[in-house]
């Protein structure tokens, strides 16, 4: 009896702890194969805003250069004072000792990355050494391992940031290309995706531009955009959608992170499936066309509301948060505002922003799931 | 003797197997240098539907737990029964023999375990093995040796207990199990430097080739803090689960001196505990800075990446820990009749612990997802927020500390009256050490909290040391103190039933910690075998997620439950004698 | 002995003090932070 006693307890014991570890959410590993993308034919834009995906990404350079203390804060530094200062202190014993300019600022660069130790920021060395000793992990070797080219994209961004005309080579067609392996648990959730399609059913992409048949017209089509840009042009208006606008279209309407949350090798097979979009949208084929959807979440997906609106973390502002809505607006008001959408436009936002064809696009069905879920939405 | 027969060929065995741990290097330098072997996913052994990872996980994580109170028990055996020799009390030596008793059937379980998983490591992970094996060459033999003589001196420890127990022979008995204590260190530092080269190789170069002594690739970064961690580890667990048969044999045994003897021995086992675990966080602090210095990038996967969740779930276990064990030493004041005076502080002592523990699993900076983040405002909570951070934990855990050793005092003095006539003034001095000792840790708490980030971090230490001072200071004013005391009669045996299960908590909550931070320290090293050396490209090199995790630790303890069930079982049967037998007799 | 206790009391609170503000300041000296040196706010 004491003996089942005994047991009982230190089982419910261990079922508690297990439960715990239940609770808690649950990252889920990314273990999708390493995938291996071509950098040629990038021009010094791409390859900047492609250093720059390195930098915030693979590289890891982000998870110690920022405010936080541990190295210094490269992003939110005045660079284009940094560099001259750097290589002019007599502390600095390394390759670009002693000269000027944009070549020697690229040497140093390079330097700090394949020898971290050559020149130490005071106040940054390993403690006890004095300042001659970087914490630093050497880029190139294991476990970031940039290799040349992704090291020369990262100088490119680095001196871009000074306003420097970066020096670096441009890749060519013999360069190695740039690999990049699923985070092994670097705090990054996000699986690494390794498709077009999936990165822009992701990022959610046709619910503003015409695309995969969205017939969106926020942004402007993406088909035949490989006749109208390069690819260089296209990597920056993904990564700074602001820097160029087309013509018909407003600023500030796309979102302006996407250099941040898409990983260096995401952005190039982003751009490489829009390079090879076709000319204009395959013609409509209603055997084709999207099955009914049947759950709330479903139908909101289908018409891709998140692309706009925030809504479960979404973060959009393009429309009005969704999240809370039931408290706001009655369930008729919210199912008006999806099928005439100017009939009424929240405090902030304007007017022939969202589509208004939804009414055509949606079944009733999928019309009053989605009024349901949006009206049962936590804050 | 035989002891120095025994050293005579363990020396002579060093010897021969040294030259190649020397002078390997020189010849490995000038053959081709060889790096790390690289192999890819299909060179992994796949066999049936069997995941390699769990079978090698569970054979290692169980070995562990069994080596871990092999190695645990007979250093506080040892403790007990030169306790014995000082104190003139049989009962120390007593109880010492009935802990390596429980040992010994558990001995051979740990070798039996340890079989299994060099098989399962060599079956599902070969080439992994074979590097290893070629950067550590003799080691494993002289561990191989090692394991021989440790089996031969516990033998020898146990079974001539009462043939040398008197007199100079005990003297004998002591240096045997002295011997043991040494080759079982030496064991575990062996196999140490093996978990930690995975971790910080050294010796090698980035390819992996060795270029070093078999000593460099011991001596690597993180191996001293590894020791460290689990020889204070051990102790603490060993401690735990001897306390756990104590209280199930007070709750079984029905006579009432057996019953007093049980309970002494859950008390004792539960100080030897506590002291195994009050310097435990100090270690894990030491092995995280060492972690960092060693490679930020592992660094911050562990406390700021994929697996800081972790740590919330390591202080709900720490924080049941320190409950059950304050729990327990409450519940002992009942023993003394001047205990009841001390019950009184009880409820305050309760309130800080709580408290603490509160703070402890107050989450910072996690990975949220987006959703969470909405609700929380941001990243931090706007009220908790501070209450997570760094400074904040430090404090709570050192206040806790302090407090569990308060309970302990507390106990302690319940049984003894001094008669030194400065005890009222000696009392004050004592008083006055805890408040300033109290406030100094809370306040450098703050000075931590509204500095930069290397101040949060220098600023730790002195809490530390706070938390020492306060311990050491208060043992030596105890100790002359209660010089000559009148000791009061500790009634033995009188504690409640509920204490008891106290008393199961720790070695359960110990188990399951261990078994998470044995998941923690293998995930640091991600997708790699060795780390920045050789790839891991088996199907499943990707860290599990915690809840996989915890059904997997789960499992395995309730396995070594099952063990240890069967080990008591065992050792309360060489007790037993048949009815008939006796009666014949 | 020794006399009052509350007198007692305050004298070991002042010498603790003492004691500890002396292992702070080494401690904190000892790793190159000097205690009071520019407290910047978090």
């Amino acid at each position: 009896m004491t003996f089942l006693r005994v047991i009982g307890f230190s089982v419910l014991l261990l079922l508690g702890y297990m439960g715990f570890a239940h609770m808690l959410p649950q990252v889920v590993p990314d273990t999708s194969e390493p995938v291996e993308v071509s950098t040629e034919g990038l021009d010094m834009d791409g390859f900047i805003a492609l250093g720059e995906s390195i930098f915030k990404g693979k590289g890891t350079c982000t998870l110690c250069h920022n405010g936080m203390g541990r190295a210094p804060d490269t992003l939110e530094m005045d660079m284009a004072a940094t560099y001259p200062a750097r290589l002019a202190d007599p502390r600095y014993k390394g390759v670009a000792a002693g000269k000027e300019g944009p070549k020697a600022i690229e040497e140093y660069i390079h330097e700090s990355m394949v020898a971290p130790s050559a020149y130490v920021v005071e106040g940054f060395g390993k403690k006890g050494t004095n300042d001659t000793e970087s914490p630093m992990p050497t880029v190139n070797m294991p476990p970031i391992e940039l290799n040349d080219v992704e090291m020369n994209a990262v100088t490119a961004f680095l001196q871009d940031l000074a306003g420097l005309e970066p020096t670096v080579p441009l890749p060519s067609a013999d360069d190695a290309p740039v690999a990049e392996e699923p985070a092994a648990g670097g705090g990054e959730p996000a699986p690494l995706l390794t498709s077009g399609e999936a990165i822009v059913d992701e990022y959610g992409c046709a619910s503003c531009h015409d695309l995969g048949g969205s017939g969106a017209d926020l942004g402007p089509s993406l088909y035949g955009i490989g006749k109208r840009m390069t690819r260089a042009e296209v990597i920056e208006s993904i990564i700074d959608p602001n820097a160029v606008i087309a013509e018909g279209y407003e600023a500030d309407f796309m979102p302006a992170d996407f250099g941040e949350s898409l990983r260096g090798s995401e952005l190039l097979v982003l751009t490489d499936y829009l390079m090879a979009l076709p000319d204009a949208a395959p013609a409509a084929d209603d055997s084709k066309e999207e099955p009914l959807a049947t759950t709330g979440l479903e139908a909101i997906d289908k018409f891709g509301c998140a692309g706009c609106h925030d809504l479960d973390g979404s973060e959009a502002d393009i429309g009005p948060k969704l999240n809370g809505i039931g408290k706001r607006m009655t369930a008729d008001e919210v199912k008006t505002a999806i099928i005439d959408p100017n009939a009424i436009i929240a405090d902030g936002f304007e007017a022939d922003m969202m589509p208004d064809d939804f009414a055509d696009q949606m079944d009733d069905s999928e019309l009053s799931l989605i009024v349901d879920y949006l009206m049962n939405l936590p804050e | 003797m035989k002891l120095s027969h025994l050293l005579a060929l363990f020396a002579a065995f060093v010897l021969l197997v040294s030259p190649d741990l020397v002078f390997a290097a020189a010849d490995e330098a000038a053959a081709v240098l060889e790096g790390a072997p690289k192999p890819s996913r299909l060179d992994y052994p796949l066999i049936g539907g069997v995941s390699a990872r769990t079978v090698v996980w569970s054979a290692a994580q169980m070995h562990l737990f069994l080596a871990a109170f092999v190695l645990a028990v007979p250093l506080f055996a040892i403790a007990t029964e030169f306790m014995s020799v000082v104190t003139g009390d049989d009962r120390f030596d007593n109880m010492a023999r009935e802990f390596m008793k429980i040992t010994m059937a558990a001995y051979s379980l740990t070798a039996l375990v340890g079989g299994g998983l060099l098989l399962s490591l060599l079956v599902f992970y070969p080439h992994l093995m074979e590097y290893l094996v070629r950067v550590f060459r003799g080691q494993m033999l002289i561990y191989a040796m090692l394991f021989g003589l440790e089996s031969i001196t516990l033998y020898v420890y146990f079974y001539s207990w009462d043939a040398l127990r008197r007199g100079n022979r005990k003297w004998y008995h002591m240096s045997i199990g002295l011997l043991l204590n040494t080759v079982g260190l030496t064991l575990m530092f062996i196999a140490n430097a093996w978990v930690s080269f995975m971790m910080s190789p050294a010796g090698v170069d980035p390819t992996g080739a060795v270029t070093g002594t078999v000593w460099e690739a011991t001596r690597n970064p993180l191996w001293n803090p590894l020791n460290l961690h689990r020889f204070l580890a051990n102790i603490a667990y060993g401690g735990a689960i001897v306390g756990g048969y104590a209280a199930y044999m007070f709750l079984a045994e029905k006579d009432p001196e057996k019953k007093a003897h049980y309970d002494w021995m859950g008390y004792t086992s539960n100080f030897i505990a506590i002291l195994g675990f009050l310097p435990l966080p100090f270690a894990g602090y030491w092995l995280m800075a060492e972690i960092y210095a060693y490679s930020q990038q592992m660094g911050i996967t562990a406390m700021g990446g994929i697996l800081a969740w972790l740590f919330i779930i390591q202080a709900v276990l720490i924080g049941t820990i320190m409950l059950a064990a304050n729990y327990y030493l409450w519940s002992g004041l009942m023993r003394t009749d001047r205990g009841a005076q001390y019950a009184k502080y009880v409820k305050y002592i309760a309130v800080v612990i709580v408290g603490g523990f509160l703070v402890w699993l107050t989450p910072h900076t996690l990975i949220l997802t987006a959703n969470e983040i909405q609700n929380l405002g941001g990243t931090h909570h706007k009220i908790l927020g501070p209450l997570g951070i760094m400074p904040a934990k430090n404090t709570a855990v050192n206040l806790m500390l302090v407090f569990t050793f308060m309970s302990f005092q507390l106990f302690y003095r319940s049984s003894r009256i001094p008669t030194v006539s400065w005890a009222k003034s000696g009392n004050m001095i004592v008083v006055a050490l805890y408040v300033v000792g109290i406030i100094n840790i809370v306040g450098a708490g703050i000075y931590g909290y509204i500095t930069p980030t290397v101040y949060k971090v220098g600023a730790s230490v002195p809490q530390v040391v706070s938390t020492l001072t306060i311990i050491i200071g208060s043992v030596i004013i105890d100790m002359f103190m209660l010089r000559g005391a009148k000791a009061e009669k500790v009634h033995w045996g009188r504690m409640t039933e509920r204490s008891q299960y106290a008393l199961f908590v720790l070695p359960v909550a110990f188990t399951w910690l261990m078994g998470l931070m044995g998941y923690i320290r293998s995930s640091l090293r991600t997708n790699w075998h060795v780390y920045t050396v050789m790839k891991d490209n088996s199907p499943e090199n990707y860290i599990p997620t915690l809840g996989d995790a915890g059904n997997v630790i789960t499992a395995i303890t309730l396995g070594f439950m099952a063990i240890m069930v069967f080990v008591f079982w065992l050792s309360r049967l060489g007790q037993t004698k048949q009815k008939g037998t006796e009666d014949a007799a | 002995m020794l006399g009052n206790k509350w007198l007692v009391f305050v004298v070991a609170l002042v010498v603790w003090v003492a004691v500890f503000y002396f292992i702070d300041k080494s401690i904190m000296e000892s790793q190159g932070l000097p205690v009071g040196a520019d407290l910047m706010p978090v």
